[in-house]
């Protein structure tokens, strides 16, 4: 969204253009940051293109159940260099597609929650009287409860599957985007750039969406990310207490629980999924903390003496 | 004090109140609930005998105060799987539960806390990165992982402790360990930043400059000032914790509220996970308002009640 910056602009809003280049160059900068993108990037690679992996994910070979990571060659397959599963599937493909799986739930829940809490958090906060007591009192209730808990409540109603677990959680997770946005608009609404909008007749809408949103893009952003996090745990969470997506489908958490059953022969089904998990979830998390720091009005150019007090960085 | 009392706790009635009525709702709109608590072949006779049983022939509207006048009244109907009374099942199983979360809660402020004021003392040292970068591990790895691994290591490998059941200390040791990760990682990593951020202030100088040991002006005069963030943390992360346990006591076999509720989900037992997800509701506003209380314990200037 290129325009030309007016005079009703909010300042923070011109200083947080960055712009791609300035952004890429800090995150080289920081090896921590730089080398959680990469490793979010090689994630989202192997998901998209896990289907093309050589090796089936569910073709079962029962002689080789089981059995240890290994380079040995066969005909038309990669070796399974990261072992077999108890039905003597290949578990490097199946971790392909749990990946994909996993991402595919927190992408989906994450698209549904941020749009309803953001937008709920936009007009109970602008709002405020009724609208607000009733959002916010919802918003509370689910705030001070576990997460996974509501989660498992619903979906003993409602029974497994992949869309309505991305379901479940994304009308469960939209409440800390509420939260977080009315926070922010109660700040910003009572700022001069939007009294000076409401005095040359801005409508509601148009104060909204025009003035208000863009301020809060960066939080949304920043929630999204670490709210990624949280979804792709809690789906590992559900599955492997069997009340995610049903078997044969691999899933990280599905893959952990079977392997609680096999520990004693094989470390490699119990280890791999695990470290896929925390792969994803850490780089997520790296980058949701550097983009805080990123959308902080504050940061602006000085970034780099901030970044070095800045303890996570 | 009371009037705070009162006012936390009708906040809290009301959040269990909107969950449950969530959970109504869901159960009442996703199907026909006698359906899936029966097999598929139970004969028409059954479906409408277990459903005039269970009450599901009233209207929609006049269910949902019934329910409501029941939990009011603490009455949480029979478990469909095992016929016995719900809340004696879930209240059976609380004592574990609690049990497990303290002592997580407990670990996690026993290690974290010191971890924190060493990280930033030593800020930049090797201390201080090994801190941070546990921090953002514990932070980012999966509860039931890290009970998986503490289960390989020791009690496949080097089999030192049980790595199921319940009953002695040792069967307490992986359970609250596992669990108290995930905490441990917050609670470091708030200290270290709140204490970095009091270090920086001038009353430190003037301790400092009065001669004071700083040991004296670290943990006298700095930490009890930076305490607080550290409280709300724990008070937040709570909720997460007693989340972390669902998964964490079905994996040991630790026969609390949470492998109760993972159970009765599995086999749609509703009855019991409306109970259970009451009490987990009611345990978490409970320790929330204990920690509110701790506030100004510890603050003076914060009064909560006035």
């Amino acid at each position: 969204m290129e325009r030309k910056n007016n005079r009703y602009d909010s300042p923070a809003m011109t200083q947080t253009k960055k712009g791609w280049q300035q952004y890429l160059s800090i995150v080289w900068r920081y090896k921590r940051v730089f080398v959680a993108h990469a490793m979010l990037l090689i994630v989202l690679l192997a998901a998209i293109l896990a289907p093309l992996y050589p090796n089936d994910p569910f073709d079962q070979r029962l002689a080789l159940s089981l059995s240890a990571p290994a380079m040995t060659q066969e005909e038309n397959r990669l070796p399974s260099f990261m072992g077999t599963d108890s039905l003597g599937r290949d578990l490097f493909s199946r971790l392909l597609l749990a990946t994909r799986i996993s991402l595919m739930v927190g992408f989906l829940s994450v698209f549904i929650a941020c749009p309803l809490g953001a937008l709920l958090g936009l007009f109970a906060g602008y709002q405020g009287g009724i609208v607000d007591v009733i959002v916010m009192r919802i918003v509370d209730a689910l705030l001070s409860l576990p997460f996974v808990v509501i989660a498992i409540t619903i979906v003993a109603a409602i029974g497994p599957g992949l869309v309505k677990l991305a379901l479940v959680l994304g009308l469960t997770g939209w409440v800390t985007f509420a939260k977080l946005v009315r926070g922010e608009v109660l700040r910003l609404k009572e700022m001069e750039y939007i009294e000076a909008a409401r005095c040359i007749g801005c409508s509601r809408t148009r104060i909204l969406f025009h003035y208000i949103a863009p301020q809060v893009f960066g939080l949304v952003l920043v929630t999204v990310t670490l709210t990624l996090g949280q979804m792709i745990i809690a789906e590992a969470i559900l599955s492997f207490l069997g009340l995610g997506i049903p078997p044969p489908m691999p899933t990280l958490g599905g893959i952990l629980s079977e392997a609680q059953t096999f520990f004693f022969s094989a470390w490699w089904i119990v280890i791999f999924p695990g470290v896929f998990l925390m792969a994803i979830v850490l780089s997520v998390n790296i980058i949701g903390d550097f983009l805080r720091d990123y959308f902080d009005p504050q940061f602006k150019y000085e970034w780099a003496p901030k970044l070095k007090e800045n303890p996570q960085l | 004090m009371l009037t705070f009392l009162r006012r936390r706790l009708f906040q809290g009635l009301i959040s269990i109140l909107i969950v449950l009525s969530i959970a109504f709702v869901v159960l009442n709109l996703s199907g026909d609930p006698i359906r899936m608590m029966l097999p598929p072949t139970a004969s028409q006779e059954d479906v409408e005998a277990m459903r005039k049983s269970y009450g599901f022939d009233q209207p929609l509207i006049y269910r949902y105060f019934t329910f409501l006048n029941q939990i009011a009244h603490l009455d949480f109907g029979k478990s469909v799987q095992t016929r016995r009374p719900a809340l004696s099942m879930v209240l059976a199983r609380l004592p574990a539960t609690i049990l497990l979360s303290f002592s997580a809660l407990f670990l996690a402020a026993l290690f974290g806390i010191p971890l924190g004021i060493l990280a930033a003392v030593k800020r930049g040292k090797i201390v201080d990165t090994l801190a941070v970068l546990l921090s953002m591990v514990g932070q980012s790895t999966p509860v039931f992982w890290i009970a998986l691994i503490l289960i390989y290591l020791f009690g496949v490998i080097f089999p030192v402790l049980p790595p199921s059941g319940y009953g002695t200390a040792e069967h307490l040791i992986l359970p609250a360990t596992s669990l108290s990760l995930f905490l441990l990682a917050g609670i470091t990593r708030v200290t270290r930043t709140s204490l970095l951020e009091v270090l920086n202030m001038p009353f430190i100088t003037t301790a400092r400059s009065k001669g004071l040991k700083e040991h004296v002006v670290i943990l006298k005069h700095a930490f009890l000032n930076a305490v607080i963030p550290v409280v709300t943390q724990l008070a937040l992360q709570m909720r997460f914790v007693i989340g972390g346990s669902v998964v964490v006591e079905a994996i040991f076999g630790w026969p609390g509220l949470g492998q109760l509720l993972a159970q009765a989900a599995f086999a749609r037992d509703y009855p019991v996970v409306i109970t259970s997800t009451f009490f987990i509701s009611l345990f978490i506003i409970l320790l929330n308002i204990a920690l509110d209380c701790f506030y100004s314990a510890i603050n003076p200037r914060i009064k909560l009640w006035e």
